[in-house]
């Protein structure tokens, strides 16, 4: 996190970054891996000047990211888990699963000025 | 993280300094807790210092307001940071707070 802090991004945007990223680290540490210390999560950060693409790997058996509910929906609404992956979603230009759910990849467009 | 305490009549304004996020989710639900057990049915939690939440510390605020509308209380929210604020925008759960810009705003009728 500090080597993106490093890079000339705006603070919205790494406010984006970061918490997309944190999301995703703990969907794949805990749902993912199921908090096995055996298992290991492995990230991916690469910077171009107009964007930065992160990806997550864990180790788990995956899941059907198709299928997720929807936690805007009233039924929901006061639900203490299933926001993550929809922060994400909302927080980041592009949001792609592979690998039945193993992989995350999530890509910032990077619009605004240095911090 | 540091959580400060004042009482204004029956109320308790609670001011979490720093982020509420995984790390420190556990230390803000253990001084609700005790909030809890002391019988405090208003709270207002004042967001001035805290620069960044994730969803564990949005799932840690709506388990307090359930536990205190369970007992006929309510947790209102003042002083909201804009980035801060869009987390809770984004997923809809401003609705289920009463939000203000400020901790008297929040105070007044509560």
């Amino acid at each position: 996190m500090n080597k993106i802090k490093a890079l000339r991004i705006s603070e919205d945007d790494f406010f984006s970054i970061r918490l997309s990223l944190e999301e995703a680290l703990i969907n794949a540490i805990r749902h993912g891996n199921k908090n096995n210390p055996d298992l290991s999560v492995e990230v991916d950060v690469e910077y171009a000047k107009d964007k930065l693409i992160m990806q997550v790997k864990n180790q788990g058996e995956g899941f059907d990211f198709q299928h997720l509910a929807d936690p805007t929906q009233a039924e929901n609404l006061d639900k203490l888990s299933g926001r993550g992956i929809f922060l994400i979603r909302n927080m980041m230009d592009n949001v792609e699963f592979t690998g039945q759910g193993r992989v995350i990849k999530m890509v910032k467009l990077l619009k605004g000025g240095p911090r | 993280m540091n959580i400060r305490e004042e009482r204004y009549n029956d109320a308790v304004v609670c001011i979490p300094e720093g982020e509420i996020n995984i790390h420190t989710s556990a230390e803000l639900r253990k001084t609700f807790d005790k909030f809890i057990k002391t019988n405090t049915k208003k709270l207002l939690v004042d967001f001035s210092s805290v620069p960044y939440i994730d969803s564990s510390g949005l799932a840690t605020l709506i388990e307090m307001l359930q536990r205190l509308k369970k007992i006929g209380g309510n947790l209102r929210i003042s002083n909201m940071a804009d980035k801060v604020k869009n987390v809770f925008e984004i997923t809809k759960v401003h609705k289920l707070f009463a939000i203000f810009d400020n901790r008297q705003d929040a105070l007044n009728g509560f």
